[in-house]
């Protein structure tokens, strides 16, 4: 059993595309530098001109979390499905931000009832090591202000809510493109925070919830705990030789053309292998401006015979397909429709 | 030359004998004998009668033709002036004419007072005016209202029959057609929903393949035969739900 675990905490550790440099250690494919691209994600995008106003209230959105100092306990809810049996995971964590870039995360308990003490600990701990990966990915936010207004249609419901004693407004989020989602969030009025962000199926299930508990705005830090980067990645270098002589082999790239998604991040990570030892992979990171998309190209696949791609069962709104093609492996890994996944992988080649 | 009268009643003869030989009296057959420049003309009447009858016909000049029926409806032209005269409507007498018998009626005696001349109607004024700005438009228009109606010969009633009857069978014909076409056009398209209907049931069954796709896609039932680089990934994205659905 602890070696079971064991190999898990490695894995996670090793791998997590997100864990490792967090907000405090910029790729050289971030946001800002690569902002301007396009990945075709299956889809046609219609443009919903929302205006200049929406503009800036989205970059306040995207910027508050990592702008704003604060400190607070949040109550998070996953809810999926395993066949037709609902299944429930809830916990309470404590984040902290300085303003500047660094951030941590603490998971504090599990509320979710049937859970035994060493699950609920094994829980904890591999919390602490998703840190980097919870606080880049997994909450709602505004990860690219372009695409969120060719995807996303932001509904503000005009109603004034009382978060923790704070105004608040309510806006929906709804997807227009693609597999219909949708978020409601309240946003802080001073301050530009989510306080609240409630994620649905457009049916209105119940996906997720995230919801701040206490909230201190400039407070004193000085006992947090900071997190660190513990992965093997690195930025990916941009010029295409460059980026093939530090991996081994030329990656491939999602084809910019103005679809869905765009390009956040390119970085090298190096994972365990199958027969032992260790594999380099290129890992862009894309988003249609909320949600995210990893896709991996790990090189060339001695044992592939033919051009398939396997497509796991969903795990929440998480989807996976993985396959060899043209004698390559591929990962693609996101909060997005099964289509959408394959769209990604076709457009590479 | 100046020739005598015999002469001149010897061409006339003949011209009025055209286009046959003259039959000849005694006199002018004994003038003929006795004169050379007639007995010339007679033994050249023959070629010169052919010769007149084989001359193109030339057509009477219109005015003529206008002439001679003019000649000939001339009376009738009277006859519709009195009929169009006897259709015109009724006109009140002048107020002066009323005024004036009023008085003579108070008056009971004396002189009857004099009454002017009645204009003629105005229509009368300018259906004359016409005639008289074109007299030949005038004369053809009461030329052919006068001409009898003629009916159509008993062929060409049974042709135009014929016709009419044989375009009421076409236009049958073409209306069953039509008929046939709409009832095999509803049965192809039933058939064609429901075999669309079919297909689309079977598709649903099938797992689904995109043939945009340059790939074939599986969809594995478990996560037994995915790499670890994707379960710890998803593991890790799921805040650990991969594992619990394992477990």
């Amino acid at each position: 059993m602890k070696a079971s675990l064991r190999t898990l905490l490695a894995l996670c550790l090793a791998t997590l595309a997100g864990c490792g440099g967090g907000l405090d250690a910029q790729p050289a494919g971030s946001a800002a530098e690569v902002g301007s691209k396009a990945v075709d994600g299956g889809a046609s995008a219609p443009v919903h001109p929302t205006g200049a106003a929406n503009a800036q209230f989205l970059r306040r959105l995207q910027s508050a979390r990592v702008t704003v100092a604060h400190r607070g306990v949040r109550r998070v809810e996953q809810h999926w499905k395993i066949g037709d049996q609902a299944q429930e995971l809830s916990y309470r964590e404590q984040v902290a931000s300085d303003g500047a870039g660094r951030f941590a995360i603490e998971a504090l308990e599990q509320l979710s009832a049937g859970s035994d003490s060493a699950a609920a600990d094994t829980f904890l701990l591999l919390h602490q090591a998703r840190a980097g990966f919870t606080w880049r990915y997994r909450d709602f936010a505004v990860r690219d202000v372009e695409a969120f207004l060719l995807n996303y249609d932001l509904i503000p419901l005009g109603s004034l809510t009382v978060v923790l004693g704070r105004a608040c407004d309510e806006y929906f989020v709804q997807r227009s493109v693609g597999h219909a989602v949708r978020y409601s969030i309240a946003v802080d009025r001073e301050t530009g925070l989510v306080l609240r962000a409630r994620h649905e199926t457009a049916a209105g299930e119940l996906l997720g919830l995230v919801e701040y508990e206490s909230l201190e705005l400039a407070p004193d830090l000085s006992a947090v705990v900071w997190h660190t980067p513990v992965t093997l990645e690195e930025p990916l270098e941009r010029e295409p030789s460059a980026a093939a002589q530090q991996l081994g082999f030329r990656p491939r790239l999602p084809r910019n053309d103005g679809g869905v998604f765009r390009l956040m991040e390119a970085q090298a990570i190096t994972a365990p292998a199958p027969d032992g030892g260790e594999q380099s992979w290129a890992k862009h990171t894309l988003t249609d401006g909320v949600e995210v998309l990893f896709f991996l190209h790990g090189g060339s696949d001695p044992s592939a015979r033919e051009d398939v791609v396997r497509v796991a069962p969903p795990v929440g709104p998480w989807n996976t397909a993985e396959g060899s093609l043209r004698g390559e492996k591929f990962t693609c890994i996101g909060r997005v429709s099964v289509d959408e996944l394959l769209d990604v992988i076709a457009s590479t080649l | 030359m100046q020739h005598p009268a015999p002469c001149e009643r010897l061409q006339l003869a003949m011209v009025d004998a055209l286009p046959s030989t003259p039959h000849l009296t005694g006199e002018l057959r004994e003038h003929v004998l006795a004169c050379a420049a007639c007995a010339r003309v007679v033994r050249a009447w023959p070629a010169a009668s052919r010769a007149l009858a084989e001359l193109p016909r030339r057509a009477a000049p219109s005015e003529l033709d206008s002439a001679v029926v003019a000649a000939f409806h001339g009376g009738a032209r009277t006859d519709r002036a009195l009929r169009a005269l006897g259709e015109l409507a009724r006109l009140s007498p002048p107020a002066e004419l009323a005024q004036a018998l009023e008085g003579l009626a108070r008056e009971s005696a004396g002189p009857v007072p004099q009454l002017g001349r009645a204009p003629a109607p105005r229509v009368l004024d300018r259906l004359v005016d016409e005639e008289l700005q074109d007299p030949s438009k005038a004369l053809v228009r009461r030329h052919v209202g006068g001409l009898a109606r003629l009916e159509a010969p008993a062929a060409l009633r049974e042709r135009v029959a014929g016709d009419f009857a044989r375009a009421q069978q076409d236009s049958r014909a073409r209306l069953a057609l039509r008929q046939v076409f709409r009832r095999r056009l509803e049965l192809a398209l039933g058939a064609a929903a429901l075999f669309a209907l079919f297909v689309g049931l079977w598709a649903l069954q099938r797992e689904p393949v995109s043939p945009a796709r340059p790939f074939r896609v599986e969809h594995a039932a478990n996560f037994g035969a995915f790499s670890p680089l994707s379960r710890g990934m998803l593991d890790t994205a799921s805040s650990g739900m991969l594992g619990s659905q394992r477990s």
